[in-house]
């Protein structure tokens, strides 16, 4: 017997049975897209929107780091109250050297960023110099350490001497290539030593070329330029002294001499802009600025050491003073602060690790002397400082605030995966504009190699990390990277509004690249605000938490940043119990409507399968008609109730939403879910149409032949 | 012949009921798929609207909202406040936020004066970022959306300075040419608002507008240092561009920072993955309507093929009796062109026969995949034809 056959002669039964198909099909996708956009939508919502807790000025006083007494209540929160607090996401932070890439100097722009004029351009402020000296200052102040005496009295010990001098630049042996050439700059040295014998003989004679290395570079030029000009275009201009005018060049009513009140003397400098000139007034003592750049020549390694004494209850001991020996410094800080080791080595030792060159005399050529191990040791590291940059690892990006208050955004590319964060892959994000400046985009790859921060290398740096618009650390040729060089590949690229807001306690610099944490195979540094920690909040759990705050008496404590999180999450809220309770109902009628086809079509066929019994028709037989008739109704009905079911789809969400009230951004994967369903709903049917089959032609024919007869 | 149809039809009306009924299926099917595509655009229109989109003035890389330099012309084309002022920009966005300085002189020398339109404007004042306000009674952040000659002060400020109201001296920086008075410095009293601590201490914040009127009380030109607003209606978000184009540049990361100019950052990132979701949407939808053409090809092929193979004696008969295949395929054809045009009109009604383009190529497709079958089993030859009957 042909199954077709018998299609072909109950046509009507048939299409009436693809019908009922069709519907049951439509009505079980339908309610199953609903439900899984209601899903969906959440596991969205949860992964784009990061709720953070940022913590206000006003409990912190008088300290840069946030009172110990709020750290631990916020740590205690986090442990208690997992169901409000999703974690304290801690970044860390590696100093990594890139030579694929060049920093964004900050001489380049007009504003300043970050919270310390003296910490701008940290690493990369490394300068070796071919300058003429062309006078040398006469007047010699001294630095003094304290020491506390055997009868416990405190005196005074002269730790090192230091002379200004100044110079003319005559030829860059090594600088950031992103600063003005200071060649024919005028430079201020501030040249320390030991004591005066050790400054006599460093030859200081006006008139003589020397060779001068100093880690702290400084284009006071810049200065001025910022200054002066109203806008980055003027200020990308170098300085003309043909237009600065001592009196307003518009009139007496500009003029600003000669009013009460001022502590300068005022120049005028002229910009030209779009609407015409326009003129800046500025202090008269900038004007020594104009071409002139600053360099401090010391090797602190040759310093004596001072150190507070305390004991193993940190009691105060004294002062004491190290002469021939020096405090080997760690870094085992989680607050940013320097603390003074107990690890003491040998000075020549140190000094063979740390020392620096300074100032020499050159009689002929320097190169000779740059040939020195100790001007390569030098060199090698200003190269690789040059290309260092600081390196965010973030648990998510969001997770930082000016990603989530949203001044900062991808602009190309896309966030880290929750893969990539969780399997620490070798991703990172780059700013827009250090991506444009060293002719990358997102798809390259580019190496970096990491190095911990060394405080033995350079002591002016007093505290690191900063816990806003943190720095690299500088390189030190003591210790080395800390791994070999690895290849990340760009995922994205930043934006950033805010660059240059120097008041902005959660900022990051523009050379900032940031990985996943996971990712990170070195040690990192970490701290306990600004970039360093956010309190991050399970969504829509801000207003429990804030009660807990007020609790507390720490009202006011924190600002909270949800992206719109609570805007969107009642409407969806509500969206989800109702597809809930769709989704059981769909089940239901899809439950029923499958049971009158069974009954329909299967079981309808016991008298065909009687009159197969009574022809000798083997059981595989009947149950491949069985299934085989069921398939030739099963498939188109599951078809067309895969294209009723998208037809409905929106319909239905139309009337969902128009129920609860809120336009939502629900998440549909629309094809997916109908291939899916369609396919499941398939596969069982073709199960239950194969016990049916089975049922029924187990069943004896006469036993069924007898049940007919009247 | 349609004599000869109908009779065929009416004669063994189960086929064409079928067919009949498919028609008016799939046509339902196809409508409904095209009203779902616009209702998927209007919840997305909806879900659009919803979205704020926030314009911020730029340097011309995008790195700096703030210390700008933003003249009169490219402030006002915001604002729209200035007579004689044509701006296409104006119309378009809602909820300017402006700030701008001018220093001072005098006992305040190292200050400036700040005017804004909100805190938000302000970074440094924000709570986040170390700074906290204390304001007087009867004080509060709506301060700054007024004129009221008030201002909040830092904290080192307050403790220098006696007296509830602060005096405060502008000296002029730039003045209008052609102005009917003559430009001059400016010398006032404030009332002290509230006290700041943390933030930029040398700022004296007080009102935009309040700024606004002391710079045309002096002939001063009007500067701002920051400005940001949020598009009025989405769908307006190319005329924004198009209208900013003039006066603004796009952020460009390699722009020329010798270049003058300004450039408009426009934060559409939620708008396009709004969009995105809309057009995946709509692939789906389209991928359907595809599915149910390629159906109704497939379902004309295998009804011509049963129709042939159903009459087959007829056909025989008839090609016996010396009726051309043209007749033949004629009447065939013509009795599904009733069946179908009959149920697609049924099936149509349900939203009015829109859209009328696919219903017709529905209808067209199925003719195509008969027209097909037609062509391939009418070719056959009579003798095979009643052999294999006979077989």
């Amino acid at each position: 017997m042909k199954t077709q056959k018998q299609i072909f002669r109950q046509p009507t039964k048939y299409f009436a049975g693809i019908l009922l198909i069709a519907m049951a099909v439509a009505i079980l996708i339908t309610c199953v897209e609903q439900y899984s956009a209601s899903v969906l939508t959440r596991a969205g919502l949860e992964n784009q929107y990061n709720t953070i807790a940022l913590t206000t000025e006003q409990f912190q006083g008088d300290y840069v780091a946030l009172p110990t007494e709020y750290v631990n209540w916020i740590e205690q929160t986090a442990s208690e109250h997992p169901e409000l607090v999703e974690c304290i996401s801690d970044t860390g932070l590696l100093s990594a050297y890139i030579p694929e890439m060049k920093v964004d100097n900050y001489t380049q722009h007009y504003l300043l960023a970050g919270n310390s004029v003296n910490l701008l351009g940290v690493p990369y402020n490394c300068a070796a110099l071919i300058i003429t000296m062309d006078e040398v200052g006469t007047d010699i102040s001294e630095q003094t350490m304290l020491v506390t005496c055997a009868d416990g009295s405190v005196a005074s010990h002269i730790r090192a001497v230091t002379i200004e001098c100044k110079g003319t630049v005559e030829k860059i042996i090594a600088l950031e290539e992103g600063y003005r050439s200071p060649v024919g700059y005028s430079i201020d040295l501030t040249i320390t030593a030991q004591d005066t014998e050790a400054l006599d003989a460093l030859d200081l004679i006006p008139g003589e070329a020397y060779l001068v290395f100093g880690m702290d570079y400084a284009d006071h030029d810049w200065e001025l330029r910022r200054a002066v000009s109203v806008d980055e275009a003027n200020f990308q201009n170098p300085f003309d002294i043909s237009r600065v005018y001592e009196t307003h060049p518009l009139g007496e009513e500009f003029e600003i001499n000669g009013r009460p009140g001022n502590q300068y003397t005022f120049y005028y400098y002229e910009n030209t802009t779009a609407a015409g000139k326009s003129y800046v007034a500025f202090a008269d003592y900038l004007l020594s600025y104009a071409r002139s750049c600053s360099l401090t020549v010391c090797d602190y390694a040759s310093l004596p050491d001072e150190a507070f004494l305390m004991d193993e209850n940190n009691n105060f001991l004294g002062f004491e003073v190290y002469m021939d020996q020096r405090i080997l410094r760690e870094d085992e800080n989680s607050d940013g602060f320097l603390q003074v080791g107990t690890t003491l080595v040998d000075a020549a030792t140190y000094m063979e690790m740390y020392s620096v060159p300074t100032i020499a005399r050159l009689s002929e050529s320097a190169d000779e002397l740059l040939q020195t191990d100790l001007w390569k040791k030098a060199l090698e590291s200003c190269e690789i400082n040059n290309h260092t940059f600081p390196v965010l690892a973030v648990e998510k990006l969001g997770y930082q605030a000016d990603f989530a208050r949203q001044q900062a955004r991808i602009v190309s590319g896309r966030d880290f995966t929750q893969t990539e964060l969780e399997n620490g892959e070798k991703v990172c994000i780059l700013s827009e504009t250090l991506a444009a400046a060293n002719g990358l985009s997102v798809g390259d790859t580019i190496s970096l190699q990491a190095f911990s921060y060394d405080p033995n290398v350079n002591e002016t740096i007093a505290t690191y990390p900063q816990t806003t618009y943190p720095h690299a650390s500088y390189y030190s040729s003591a210790r080395g990277f800390s791994n070999e060089a690895e290849q990340y590949t760009i995922v994205g690229l930043y934006r950033k509004g805010n660059s240059d807001d120097s008041t902005n306690s959660y900022g990051f610099s523009s050379n900032t690249v940031f990985i996943p944490k996971t990712a990170a195979s070195a040690k990192m540094a970490y701290g306990t605000q600004g970039v360093f920690r956010t309190i991050v909040l399970h969504n829509g759990q801000q207003e429990a938490f804030e009660a807990l705050v007020e609790e507390m008496g720490y009202a006011g404590l924190f600002v909270y940043y949800d992206q719109g999180y609570a805007h969107v999450v009642d409407g969806l809220t509500e969206f989800e119990k109702v597809t809930g309770k769709l989704i059981l109902a769909g089940l239901a009628a899809y439950a029923a409507i499958m049971l009158l086809y069974v009954l329909l079509f299967p079981v309808g066929q016991k008298r065909e399968l009687a009159i197969m019994e009574g022809l000798g028709a083997r059981t595989c037989q009947k149950v491949s008609h069985i299934m085989m008739s069921g398939i030739f109704i099963l498939f188109p009905g599951t078809l067309f109730g895969a294209l009723g079911s998208v037809a409905l789809q929106n319909t239905v969400t139309a009337g969902l939403i128009s129920t609860i009230g809120i336009e939502l951004p629900l998440v549909f994967h629309t094809a997916a879910i109908t291939v899916i369903t369609a396919a499941a709903q398939l596969g069982v049917m073709l199960l239950v149409l194969l016990a049916a089959g089975l049922f029924l032609s187990l069943d004896k024919a006469y036993d069924r032949g007898r049940r007919g007869r009247p | 012949m349609i004599k000869t149809v109908y009779r065929r039809v009416v004669r063994s009306p189960v086929p064409a009921v079928g067919v009949v009924l498919f028609a008016m299926i799939m046509s339902v099917v196809l409508q409904g798929l095209y009203n779902s595509k616009l209702q998927a655009q209007e919840h997305y229109e909806k879900i659009c609207s919803e979205i704020e989109v926030v314009c911020t003035v730029t340097n011309l890389t995008g790195t700096s909202a703030d210390h700008l330099n933003l003249d009169s012309y490219q402030i006002f084309s915001f604002t729209g406040e200035m007579e004689g002022l044509e701006t296409e920009i104006a119309p378009l966005v809602t909820d300017v936020q402006i700030k701008g300085e001018h220093r001072l002189m005098g006992a305040l020398s190292e200050h400036s004066l700040v005017g804004i339109t909100s805190l938000e404007i302000e970074q440094a004042l924000w709570p986040e970022n170390g700074c906290t306000i204390f304001w007087n009674d009867g004080f509060d952040a709506s301060l700054f959306c007024g004129d009221q000659a008030a201002c909040l002060i830092p904290e080192a400020l307050a403790e220098e300075w006696q007296g509830d109201a602060l005096r405060v001296s502008l000296p002029l920086e730039d003045a209008y040419a052609g102005l009917s008075f003559a430009p001059k410095d400016y010398t006032g009293e404030l009332k002290i608002a509230g006290i700041y601590r943390g933030g930029d201490e040398k700022s004296i914040y007080c009102p935009w507008a309040l700024l606004m009127e002391i710079w045309g009380e002096m002939g001063q030109r009007e500067k701002a240092s920051a400005l940001h607003a949020t598009l009025r209606n989405n769908s307006d978000i190319s005329a924004l561009r198009q209208a900013a184009a003039d006066l603004f540049s796009v952020p460009d990361p390699n722009a020329n920072p010798n270049d003058w100019g300004y450039a408009l950052d426009i934060d559409d990132s939620q708008l396009a993955q709004a969009d995105l979701t809309l057009r995946n949407s709509l692939r789906v939808h389209t991928f359907s309507v595809l599915l149910v053409f390629s159906l109704s090809i497939g379902a004309g092929f295998l009804i011509g093929f049963l129709l042939v193979r159903s009459r087959r004696r007829e056909i025989a008969l008839m090609r016996t009796m010396g009726t051309p295949d043209q007749s033949i395929y004629l009447g065939l054809v013509l009795e599904q062109m009733l069946c179908v045009v009959f149920g697609t009109a049924i099936g149509g009604a349900t939203y009015l026969w829109q859209p009328p383009l696919q219903l017709a190529m529905f209808a067209t497709a199925y003719f195509v995949g008969l027209t097909a079958a037609l062509l391939v089993f009418l070719r056959k030859n009579l003798m095979t034809t009643i052999k294999e009957d006979d077989g």
